[in-house]
């Protein structure tokens, strides 16, 4: 494939996947089905709510969210589970460069703002353990919700129960701040003249702007610090059969690989790139002028 | 053409991308010395060794100005007033009685065979050239907008063509080392004793023979693809059993509004 042509194909396929998981959108006009597919992308299947139509437009289901409410709910997701293993075993995380909408649109804001690389942090391990703390939160409750366990949550009222322990990451989660609450206070501005704030949506829409703005100083940082969904794909990628390989005799290490590279993997490192983080993107592919990476079938 | 290495588009880390030599002095650029000044700076050595006419028979002008090195002690000549063929003319030297020459001396003498040590020295100084070069190269591709087409296109044929060269040589040795015992490095490639421990390169360890790590790697993806044909085999399984106890339906439910998780405590 021609330099430069696989970013651009990236852009086209992630809007492209966008559109189909919100087909719903156009239901006035044609009629779509939604489907109990979950796909590892954070698209919340509460997408369209207030926007236009008032029903939602997602014709899939964000598998993080599913994970949480149905363990919550004291249900096994057994289908969940299993399109994680078979997407995972298959092509690792790359679902996360070539079709999440967050991550897309943190990479062309990083890519627009000149590609710098101004924070240099590695919070790999925060990821792990908001990814602990989610899953030990949502089985508790899942154990209280089957009466196994007679613990009283603390609860400040309802509300907090349900949104917090029945998905704990869903409360904060700034893909759904973005396409959901964002234009939702939007149009509430627009219709009404006012806005109305929780102190819940503040510190949600904090969040957001955290990582729109870092996304301008480092490439993805959602992806790369936070996101759990995309540290639970990335655990696949040792042993996915779609691999990124890196020729030892053509490699120069001229670093250019690196310099492109949206997760800052160090590439040389590898001969196999199996960083969990690895989202098999192909940029690195794409800018090795030597041909020294490629991606195959292991 | 700039007074100064420093603005030029060809110095690059302290090197002339155009000469392909490393620049001692900025100041003084090496091409404008030869393009503008018209005088050799020639060493007495360089000078005796063109009189002598040994290394040097049928050089061209251009081959003893690449041989241009400044030494200590110097001598200048200009351009005008000594011309090349003179220097290079081989002083007339009185006919002498030659002793009888013997067979043996003129015919060809057959090749000695190199040792495994002389070997692995030529493949790792060819190997340093290679990767200059291939620094070269990439470093060409980095100032490839900033230099002319034409140039570019040169510079990048010869380099190509010295790496395919340099590639071609390395091949031929590495198969005759490796056939004699020798170990290559699985970091930098380099090419070590069969003795050697680690790599006298980059000091990686190295194991005993290369047939003993072949397989292992070989070994390590087969339980790898393994690995991952099971777990696909698991996720088929596991989905088709959430199939059947209605995951489908369950999950389509999910699609709803108001989200219960995401959106309560945000309405007033």
């Amino acid at each position: 494939m021609p330099r430069k042509k696989i970013g651009v194909l990236r852009a086209i396929l992630a809007i492209f996947f966008f559109i189909l998981m919100n087909l719903r959108f156009l239901e006035p006009l044609i009629k779509v089905e939604a489907t109990g597919l979950p796909i590892p992308v954070l698209n919340c299947f509460s997408m369209g709510v207030f926007v236009i139509i008032n029903r939602p437009s997602s014709t899939i289901v964000c598998a993080m969210g599913a994970l949480q409410r149905s363990i919550a709910q004291g249900y096994i997701p057994l289908l969940t589970i299993g399109v994680i293993i078979l997407i995972g075993a298959t092509i690792g995380r790359a679902f996360c460069g070539w079709v999440c909408p967050l991550g897309l649109l943190q990479e062309a804001l990083w890519r627009a703002a000149g590609k710098k690389n101004k924070i240099k942090l590695d919070l790999s391990y925060v990821q792990d353990a908001i990814l602990l703390i989610v899953i030990l939160t949502v089985i508790l409750k899942g154990l209280v919700t089957l009466a196994i366990l007679s613990y009283e949550l603390p609860t400040y009222g309802k509300i907090v129960d349900e949104t917090f322990y029945e998905g704990p990451f869903c409360a904060f989660c700034p893909s759904a701040t973005l396409l959901i609450i964002l234009p939702s206070k939007i149009l509430e501005v627009i219709f009404t003249g006012e806005i109305s704030l929780t102190p819940w949506a503040i510190l949600r829409f904090s969040i957001l702007a955290v990582f729109i703005i870092a996304s301008l100083f480092t490439p993805r940082p959602f992806c790369r610090w936070i996101c759990p969904l995309g540290v639970l794909m990335g655990y696949f990628n040792r042993v996915s059969l779609l691999v990124v390989k890196r020729d030892l005799n053509k490699c120069t290490k001229c670093g250019k690989c690196l310099r492109n590279c949206p997760m800052k993997i160090d590439i040389t490192k590898y001969e196999n790139i199996i960083s969990k983080k690895c989202i098999k993107c192909l940029s690195c592919v794409d800018v090795c002028h030597k041909k020294a990476l490629s991606v195959s079938i292991k | 053409m700039p007074k100064d290495c420093r603005d030029c588009v060809f110095f690059s880390n302290g090197r002339c991308l155009k000469l392909n030599i490393n620049i001692e002095n900025p100041a003084s650029p090496p091409c404008l010395e030869r393009e503008e000044t018209g005088a050799i700076v020639l060493s007495l050595e360089d000078l005796e060794r063109i009189i002598e006419g040994e290394e040097k028979k049928s050089a061209s002008i251009e081959e003893v100005f690449s041989e241009i090195r400044t030494y200590g002690e110097e001598i200048e000549v200009s351009r005008e007033e000594v011309p090349f063929e003179e220097v290079v003319k081989k002083p007339v030297k009185e006919e002498e009685e030659k002793p009888p020459v013997e067979i043996a001396d003129i015919a060809p003498k057959p090749k000695r065979e190199l040792t495994l040590e002389e070997i692995i020295r030529e493949y790792n100084s060819i190997l340093e050239d290679l990767q200059k070069n291939l620094n070269s190269l990439s470093m060409l591709e980095e100032f490839r907008d900033t230099i002319s087409p034409e140039v570019y296109e040169e510079r990048r044929r010869e380099l190509e063509e010295v790496i395919n060269n340099q590639q071609k040589r390395l091949k031929s040795l590495e198969e005759i080392a490796v056939s004699k015992g020798a170990l290559k490095c699985p970091r930098c490639s380099a090419l070590n004793l069969p003795s050697s421990k680690v790599c006298t390169r980059c000091g990686r360890k190295l194991a005993k023979r290369k047939e003993e790590y072949k397989p292992k790697r070989e070994e390590k993806t087969k339980a790898r693809r393994f690995f991952a044909f099971s777990l696909i085999a698991l996720g088929l399984i596991l989905t088709y059993i959430g199939f059947l106890n209605g995951d489908w339906n369950y999950l389509k439910s999910l699609i709803q509004i108001p989200c219960a998780s995401c959106l309560k405590g945000l309405l007033p």
